[in-house]
C-alpha cells in the first residue's frame, strides 16, 4: 500500500506553480510550495518534505543556494531535490549537481518525464 | 522275466527339460507380448496427451504474448493520455493567468511566463499597436529598440493575421516566430520570439496549440486591460 509523499515546489513563478499542482494533484502526494530560495530552506525546515521541485532563477536566494543550505542541515540535507531549470546547458547541469541536487529537469516541463522521476526518487 | 521301470535315458531327460523350458519359453513370451501390448497403449496415449499439452502450451504463449502486445499498447496509450493531459494542463493554466486579471502589468508578466516557461524561449518581445506605431510593452533578453516595423516578418504577419514560423535555418537576426495578436478586426499587437532556449530542439505541437490559444486570448486580456485604463482614466477626469 502506498503512502502519500510530500513535495515541496519552489518557484517564483505561479504559472510554473500551477502546473506542478496540476500534474502531481492526481497522484499520491501532499504538496506546499515557496516562492523564492529562502522561504525553500525554511519549508524544508517546517515541512520536512519527501522530495523537493526547485526552480533555479528566483529573486532573494537562487535555487542553487537554497540546495546548498538544505544540503548543510543534517535534518532535512538527505531530501532529494530535482532542479527545474531553463537552462539545460551542461555548465548549469554542473552548476547544479555541485549544489547537491540529485536530478534536473528542464523547463517547458514534460508532465510524464517529471513524473517518471518523481516515483524514481520516492520509491513508488 | 521281471519287468522294472525303466530308467529314463538320458535322451528322454534332455528331451524332456527341453520341452518344459520351451514351454517355459512360451508362456514368458506370451507375458511379454501382452506387456508390451500394454506399453504401446500407454505410450499411445501418452503421445496424445503429450500432443494435446504442447498444442495447449503453445496456445498460451500466443494468448500470453498478445496479453504482452496489449500492455505495450496500453502503457503507450497511458503515457500518450499522460502527455495531453500535461499539455491541457498547460492550456489551462495559460487561459487561467491571461483572464484571471484585468491589470496590463499582471498580463504582461503572466505572457511572459507562458513564452519562457510553457513555449521555452529567454529571447523574445511582447509589442502593441497603437495606431501606427508598434511598442514593445515587455522584452526578455532581447534588446526593445532592435524590434521595430522593419524587424524581418513583423508587418508581414500583422497585416495579414497570420503566424509566421521560421526555419532553423534562418539569418540569425530573423525572428523564429511572430504571432499577431487581435480582436476581431482590431490589431492588438504582436509576440516576436527571437530564439527558444537551447536544449529546445524545434518548435513542438503544443507550441502551435499555444499559439492558437495566445492569439485570442493574450488579445482579449490585452485589449480588455486597455479598455479597462481607459475607463479607469475616464473616471478620475
Amino acid at each position: 500500500m502506498s503512502t502519500r509523499k510530500k513535495i515541496l515546489l519552489v518557484d517564483d513563478s505561479n504559472t510554473i506553480l500551477m502546473i506542478e499542482r496540476m500534474l502531481l494533484t492526481r497522484g499520491p502526494y501532499d504538496l506546499v510550495t515557496a516562492n523564492d530560495g529562502d522561504e525553500a530552506v525554511e519549508k524544508a525546515r517546517t515541512e520536512r518534505p519527501d522530495l523537493i521541485l526547485m526552480d533555479v532563477v528566483m529573486p532573494r536566494m537562487n535555487g542553487f543556494e537554497a540546495c546548498r543550505r538544505i544540503r548543510e542541515e543534517e535534518t532535512i540535507g538527505s531530501t532529494p531535490i530535482i532542479m527545474v531549470t531553463t537552462r539545460g546547458e551542461i555548465e548549469n547541469v554542473e552548476t547544479g549537481f555541485d549544489s547537491g541536487c540529485n536530478d534536473y529537469v528542464t523547463k517547458p516541463i514534460n508532465g510524464p518525464e517529471l513524473i517518471a522521476k518523481l516515483q524514481n526518487y520516492l520509491g513508488q | 522275466m521281471s519287468h522294472e521301470p525303466s530308467t529314463p535315458s538320458y535322451v528322454d531327460r534332455v528331451r524332456d527339460d527341453t520341452q518344459r523350458y520351451i514351454r517355459y519359453l512360451l508362456t514368458e513370451n506370451e507375458q511379454l507380448r501382452v506387456a508390451s501390448a500394454q506399453l504401446e497403449t500407454e505410450v499411445s496415449g501418452l503421445r496424445q496427451e503429450l500432443s494435446q499439452r504442447t498444442n495447449v502450451e503453445r496456445e498460451l504463449a500466443e494468448t500470453l504474448e498478445r496479453i504482452r502486445e496489449e500492455g505495450q499498447k496500453t502503457l503507450a496509450r497511458y503515457a500518450e493520455v499522460e502527455m495531453h493531459n500535461a499539455n491541457l494542463a498547460n492550456l489551462y493554466v495559460t487561459s487561467y493567468q491571461l483572464h484571471g486579471t484585468l491589470q496590463r502589468d499582471a498580463i504582461l508578466a503572466a505572457l511572459q511566463e507562458v513564452v519562457v516557461n510553457l513555449i521555452g524561449s529567454e529571447e523574445f518581445a511582447i509589442c502593441e499597436i497603437s495606431g501606427d506605431r508598434l511598442i514593445v510593452a515587455a522584452s526578455v533578453g532581447v534588446d526593445p529598440s532592435a524590434i521595430t516595423w522593419a524587424t524581418p516578418h513583423v508587418r508581414d504577419a500583422v497585416e495579414t493575421r497570420t503566424l509566421y514560423v521560421g526555419t532553423a535555418e534562418r539569418d540569425g537576426h530573423e525572428p523564429l516566430v511572430c504571432l499577431p495578436l487581435q480582436v476581431d478586426d482590431q490589431r492588438v499587437g504582436v509576440i516576436v520570439i527571437m530564439r527558444l532556449l537551447a536544449h529546445k530542439a524545434d518548435l513542438e505541437p503544443l507550441d502551435h496549440e499555444l499559439f492558437d490559444l495566445l492569439a485570442t486570448h493574450a488579445s482579449m486580456a490585452l485589449y480588455c486591460s486597455s479598455l479597462q485604463q481607459r475607463l479607469q482614466e475616464v473616471a478620475l477626469a
